[in-house]
């Protein structure tokens, strides 16, 4: 929208005139109730005949909450703001509408809290809304998993591949790297290929703030849609966040989009939830949570899928985040969502202090559908290398013990641990599928096995830049089909002996 | 599940006698029983009144028919214009 600086007088009272001629006045009667009690967020209502289960309610000074407990005699409701405002013998009014956010292509690049209000300064002009809560896709509406996502991240693309429509749950203890797998994920997509949305639940504002400050620097924010509840928001805010961030996921997905969501992280939102259920006086389970809290994350996390062609082929793949406590993926809220989930990416606190990064755990990681959408290039070689790592690690644990080790053994040591730093990866690094390939191949070639530990990040990095100058359009066929033809890799195994050699002699 | 016993009636000055029993007669007729009204009088509204009967809210006063207007013409303004709005401007 322009500013108009040259607007007369005359037109603008015109504008005016034909905008208030047509307003239509509708009636204003609705049902009304009075708050009973209120306590730490928690609003007891008497009245209100025909409320619904989580419909918005409005109290005097526009103060608004959510209806979350509905019994004969009284009302309960979360408060979503300021509770001050609220007293006993204040009245509420029933909006009769259900918690909405908007969408459309406006909210693409911005920043918004679970009722689609700006957070990031700039007014949102989107006029379409979808409710928070709607019905999964039903069988017939889904298709099979069969497009890969890639993450640029060679770990997870050669072992634990992600399919659009795909559930893959990352979990891990804390700063073991769970946000940082999910964000190089978003920045790995093609901006006009997938759209991208991210979830903050409970998040510290100064966390979202540095999220949004990389994806603005990275060029990928305006592919992206950001949903944020602070730690400081009220917890009925922090439960709403990740179905608001579903429900503008699904409105891409129903017009044929694909559309990456992170839900940063189910933990807090599991919590948030304990908090209102507790307030609310409904039963304590195990750890204290509701009975529902599976339901509640299993509703949300089948709202993913890949839909059928008959309702366009879009997709909804979802990185829901769990994070662990002492490394015990066997507690409550991480094994309900394993459950549920196609698939985890389980990040070891261990191996992440040990300098290995990402800090994936091949043993405990795994990707239920994801090889289905694997590319042939990388399929291929990637299932040969899980379980030569797997062997190697294994091997590893046991030569710790100082027990003497044959020839061969030591050789897979050797070269398990050459295997694994080719895996490392920064933070900001992303590889192409193409690059991932030579990679696998150079793997499985043997070229790293003669190297010092020292020289791998470097030479990974030459081979690289050898291949890009010498085969090209090797590079660009695998980009193209996805696959590796018997020619193009005889052609890139010459091509890395030849660097081999070049590197050798130039070690010389 | 009555949430007011008595009715309330706000409404804006001026009034009288007549007019308080004509919205009576009109809610009695509707509800079908008796009513009579609580009458607070209440300036703020501007004009007209507001009527908590039943545990419903009836609200006609001119105080939420200009809080109406206000929204829907920031609504207004906010939605970008239709290409005839910009030729027209």
């Amino acid at each position: 929208m322009k500013m108009r600086k040259d607007i007369s007088r005359e037109k603008l009272s015109d504008f005016l005139r034909e905008k208030v001629g047509a307003f239509e006045f509708k009636s204003s009667v609705y049902y009304y109730g009075i708050v009973q009690s209120t306590r730490d967020d928690v609003v007891w209502i008497n009245g209100l005949t025909g409320c619904h289960y989580g419909e918005i309610l409005q109290f005097e000074k526009n103060v608004y909450g959510l209806a979350l407990d509905l019994s004969e005699d009284s009302i309960g409701a979360v408060l979503l703001t300021a509770e001050a405002d609220v007293v006993a013998g204040s009245l509420v009014r029933g909006t009769g509408k259900v918690a909405d956010v908007c969408i459309g292509d406006t909210v693409l690049g911005r920043v918004i809290d679970p009722f689609g209000r700006p957070l990031d300064g700039m007014p949102l002009s989107a006029i379409n809304t979808r409710a928070l809560e709607q019905r999964s896709p039903s069988i017939i509406e889904r298709a099979p998993v069969k497009r890969p996502l890639e993450t640029g991240i060679l770990a997870i693309d050669s072992m634990i591949p992600i399919g659009r429509g795909q559930r893959e749950l990352i979990i891990g203890n804390r700063q073991t790297g769970k946000t940082s797998i999910a964000l190089a994920a978003i920045r790995n997509q093609v901006p006009d290929d997938v759209i991208c949305i991210y979830c903050a639940i409970g998040q510290k504002s100064a966390t979202t703030a540095r999220i949004i400050h990389e994806l603005t620097e990275s060029g990928h924010m305006e592919n992206t849609i950001v949903v944020s509840s602070s730690a400081s928001d009220r917890p009925a805010m922090q439960y709403l966040t990740p179905f608001a961030g579903c429900a503008i996921a699904e409105s891409f997905m129903y017009k044929g989009r694909d559309v990456l969501i992170v839900y940063d992280d189910l933990s807090r939102h599991a919590v948030a939830y304990r908090t209102m259920s507790l307030l609310l006086e409904r039963p304590a389970g195990r750890e204290a949570y509701p009975g529902d809290i599976f339901y509640l994350h299993s509703r949300l996390l089948e709202r993913s899928a890949q839909l059928s062609p008959d309702l366009g082929g879009g997709s909804m793949t979802a990185l829901p985040i769990v994070e662990t406590v002492g490394g015990d993926i066997s507690a409550y809220i991480p094994t309900n969502i394993i459950s549920i989930t196609d698939g985890q990416i389980y990040l070891s606190s261990d191996l992440f202090f040990a300098g290995m990064r990402p800090a994936i755990n091949l043993g405990l990681s795994v990707s239920r559908i994801g090889s289905n959408a694997q590319r042939d290039a990388i399929k291929w070689i990637g299932g040969r290398l899980r379980l030569a790592l797997s062997q190697y690690r294994e091997l590893a644990v046991f030569s710790q013990f100082g027990t003497k080790i044959d020839a061969a053994t030591t050789q897979q040591i050797h070269r398990g641990e050459r295997m694994q730093e080719v895996l490392k990866q920064a933070q900001d690094e992303t590889y192409l599928v193409s690059e991932e390939a030579v990679l696998l191949l150079a793997i499985s070639h043997g070229v790293f096995f003669g190297m010092e530990l020292s020289e791998i990040s470097q030479a990974r990095k030459e081979l690289l830049k050898y291949i890009r100058k010498v085969h090209p359009g090797s590079l660009h066929a695998i980009e193209s089909t996805g696959d590796l033809s018997k020619e193009e890799m005889d052609t890139l195994k010459k091509a890395m002996d030849a660097f081999l050699e070049e590197y050798n002699h130039a070690g010389e | 599940m009555s949430v007011l016993r008595t009715p309330v009636l706000k409404i804006a000055p001026p009034y009288d006698d007549d007019l308080i029993r004509r919205i009576e007669q009109g809610f009695s007729d509707r509800f079908k029983t008796d009513v009579c009204f609580e009458v607070n009088e209440d300036p703020s509204l501007l004009c007209g009144f507001v009527a908590y009967v039943n545990g419903m809210v009836f609200d006609a006063s001119g105080k939420t028919r200009l809080t109406d207007i206000k929204e829907y013409l920031i609504d207004s303004v906010l939605v970008p214009p239709t290409e005839k709005e910009e030729d027209d401007f």
